[in-house]
């Protein structure tokens, strides 16, 4: 029997391999949403006892924030620009898939071996969050478009979310602090900055990035 | 004195935000970089715990006084020669700019007064989201780009830090805590495992704010598309806070007995950095690239030094200060050198010592103090920690004197082209500036530079004994 706060994190874990195979910016953005919904009935189950501004906090924060503000933002964004597509991505869409996978394995590998060591995180719930954190990586390095790192960097936020959510209860203030993160890069420096990057280049890929080098 | 340092500057900010005019904002700099002198200095006399979160102690005492020193002097040179180059009146893109700046002293002062990690991770976070709008003051197609490379990078090292603030958490489920001085008590018991991993984290996203290898990129692109006072504050005040950052994280780690792990890697990413930078500024093309690759290269020494402990950690607390006092004066003569030829190419600033002696001179005294030439303070650092290698390990040694003098070799010829050679072909002379007014350089553009090398060079000639005192109970603080 499965345990419904496991079941929740497998359904996030399997839920990466879409943005690994798949081109259209749609799917990332179902996927961010996905895992809002997802972060917030983990944090429900996370916090059996926890008070009332803690609860209001962590609605706001993984139903609001993650679940239909940044969807949305980030819907509009590629609206706006005509954006549907991650093509030309450094690395072909099938060897994604591949060498995600491969991260996959290496983040539950490392927290089964590291099982006995692991005590306070359960290993699915480490190897899980490890495994969102570097396909959020990956996808930094492996798709050319600034809106495409920007989702990277989301997911590899809410992997981080995600493993605090393992300490929510022994440590005040570490879900707070995750929120603080979120806040500050999402909204302010990523959604000024994609605007601004776009009226001055007219693009919207790194590939316009390459001014300054050695 | 908590006021001073924290409050103060968001209210100056709010005022530059309804007053945007270029002498508010020259008043309202000057006003707080007073201010936080006098506060640093009475700090320093007495140290002081304001809250439960908020304290001064023998060992932060030093950042804050290094980050005083470096922004009055950048604030002398940009009230004095910076701000000449825009019209009087109306200029809210200046106003801005001086606003943004104190947010960003606020930011490294709250992050360097913290008792709580997660309260200094959060300021950390802060200082660079106000700096990335002094990199982009000058709102060209190069500056937004090295400032989102610097937003991007340094926001994915931030991520780094929060998951090892996480397992830090997760090493001592009882302390419920995340108090330097809970940490610290605790450290004895911790789970090792945790205790390793949180470091390497820490490290990894507090070092990409430092500047280490390999996780500098940002480094070199935003410190030189930045306006020379911005790149000043960044190189000479903000990479010390990172350091601050991960000095407080090891200190846990020495007093859980973990010391050799985090040295291990210390050393590794120090000499990592050595070597990067000596390879990039014998490349070099662009002065103020140079100059960032030089930050990186000192913060790989100071890296070295923390990482072998004992007299290293004196020798590296010294090194830091003479880095932050001769590297914000060389980036504050790169603005005059900037002023002068309207490039930042070295091809374009050869010669400079036909046009305007001052600025050679003071190009050529800043490469000698940042050099460890004597009689400059890094000199006296650099030897310290020559002393520190030779006692442990004489492989170590010859690398490090071999990347060391490739590295002089790379900025000395370069230094010289600009300082000493005679134009070869007299090229733009003085370009007028977009307003139609000169910009060769005042004694403004001068003074603020030659009190941080004198600075310099009293502490590498005579180190008061104060200082002195107060040097050595740092690194005891860390534990060396």
């Amino acid at each position: 029997m499965i345990a419904p706060f496991d079941l929740i994190i497998i359904i996030f874990g399997a839920d990466l391999f879409s943005v690994m195979i798949s081109s259209r910016l749609e799917v990332y953005i179902r996927t961010i949403m996905l895992q809002g919904l997802l972060l917030f009935v983990a944090a429900v189950f996370s916090l059996p006892g926890g008070d009332v501004g803690d609860i209001i906090l962590l609605t706001v924060e993984t139903l609001g924030f993650k679940a239909v503000v940044t969807p949305w933002y980030l819907r509009r964004i590629i609206r706006e620009n005509g954006i549907f597509r991650e093509t030309e991505a450094n690395i072909p869409h099938f060897y994604s898939m591949v060498i995600g996978s491969a991260l996959f394995l290496f983040g539950l590998g490392v927290s089964y071996w590291a099982a006995e060591n692991l005590a306070p995180i359960k290993p699915l719930h480490f190897g899980m969050s490890l495994s969102a954190i570097l396909v959020g990586l990956f996808i930094i390095l492996a798709r050319r478009k600034l809106v495409t790192h920007v989702m990277g960097y989301i997911i590899m936020e809410n992997g981080i979310f995600l493993l605090s959510l393992a300490l929510a209860t022994t440590l005040p203030g570490i879900v707070e602090l995750g929120v603080a993160l979120d806040l500050f890069v999402g909204v302010f420096v990523f959604g000024v900055f994609i605007k601004r990057i776009r009226s001055v280049f007219d693009e919207d890929h790194v590939a316009g990035l390459t001014d300054l080098r050695d | 004195m908590l006021i001073t340092l924290l409050i103060v500057p968001p209210i100056f900010a709010g005022l530059l935000f309804l007053f945007p005019f270029r002498r508010t904002a020259n008043v309202a700099l000057g006003l707080y970089a007073l201010i936080h002198i006098a506060t640093a200095v009475a700090l320093s006399a007495r140290h002081e715990s304001f809250t439960r979160y908020f304290a001064i102690d023998d060992f932060n005492i030093l950042f804050l006084d290094v980050l005083s020193v470096v922004f009055v002097a950048t604030t002398v040179y940009l009230v004095g020669q910076f701000s000449r180059a825009n019209v009087g009146g109306r200029d809210p893109r200046y106003a801005r700019f001086a606003a943004f700046l104190l947010l960003f002293v606020d930011s490294m002062n709250g992050a360097i007064l913290s008792t709580h990690l997660g309260l200094l991770w959060v300021f950390l976070e802060a200082s660079t989201l106000t700096s990335v709008v002094l990199v982009n003051y000058n709102g060209t197609r190069s500056s937004l780009e090295a400032a989102w490379k610097y937003v991007f990078i340094c926001s994915i090292g931030i991520s780094f830090a929060f998951i090892g603030v996480i397992f830090l958490g997760a090493a001592d489920m009882s302390i419920r805590s995340l108090f330097f001085a809970d940490l610290n008590r605790a450290a004895p018991s911790m789970s090792i495992f945790w205790l390793r991993l949180s470091f390497a984290f820490v490290l990894i996203g507090f070092g990409t704010k430092m500047g280490l290898a390999p996780v500098h990129s940002w480094l070199p692109d935003a410190h030189s598309e930045g306006p020379a006072p911005a790149s000043a504050l960044l190189s000479g005040a903000l990479l010390n806070v990172a350091l601050f950052g991960i000095l407080k994280v090891d200190r846990i780690l020495n007093l859980a007995g973990q010391s050799g792990f985090a040295r291990g890697l210390l050393l590794v990413m120090g000499f990592l950095s050595l070597f990067v930078s000596s390879v990039f500024i014998l490349s070099s093309v662009n002065y103020k690239r140079m100059l960032a690759y030089s930050s990186i290269e000192h913060m790989g020494i100071i890296a070295i030094g923390i990482g072998l402990g004992g007299l290293g950690v004196l020798a590296a607390l010294l090194h830091m200060i003479g880095h932050s006092l001769s590297k914000s004066a060389f980036f504050l003569t790169s603005g005059n050198v900037h002023d002068l030829t309207g490039s930042n190419l070295i091809e374009s600033a050869r010669g400079l010592r036909s046009r305007h002696p001052a600025t050679a001179a003071l190009v050529l005294a800043c490469f000698l103090a940042i050099s460890a030439a004597p009689p400059f303070s890094t000199f006296l650092s650099e030897f310290l920690l020559v002393r520190a290698l030779f006692a442990q390990n004489a492989v170590l040694l010859g690398l490090f004197l071999l990347l060391v003098v490739v590295i002089l070799y790379g900025m000395g010829t370069r230094v010289l082209e600009i300082s000493s050679e005679r134009s070869p072909v007299p090229t733009v002379t003085e370009s007028p500036s977009e307003h139609g007014k000169s910009k060769i350089p005042t004694i403004w553009g001068v003074l603020p530079q030659l009190f941080l090398l004198l600075l310099a060079a009293i502490l590498g000639v005579y180190l008061p004994g104060p200082i002195w005192a107060a040097l050595h109970r740092a690194a005891a603080y860390l534990g060396g």
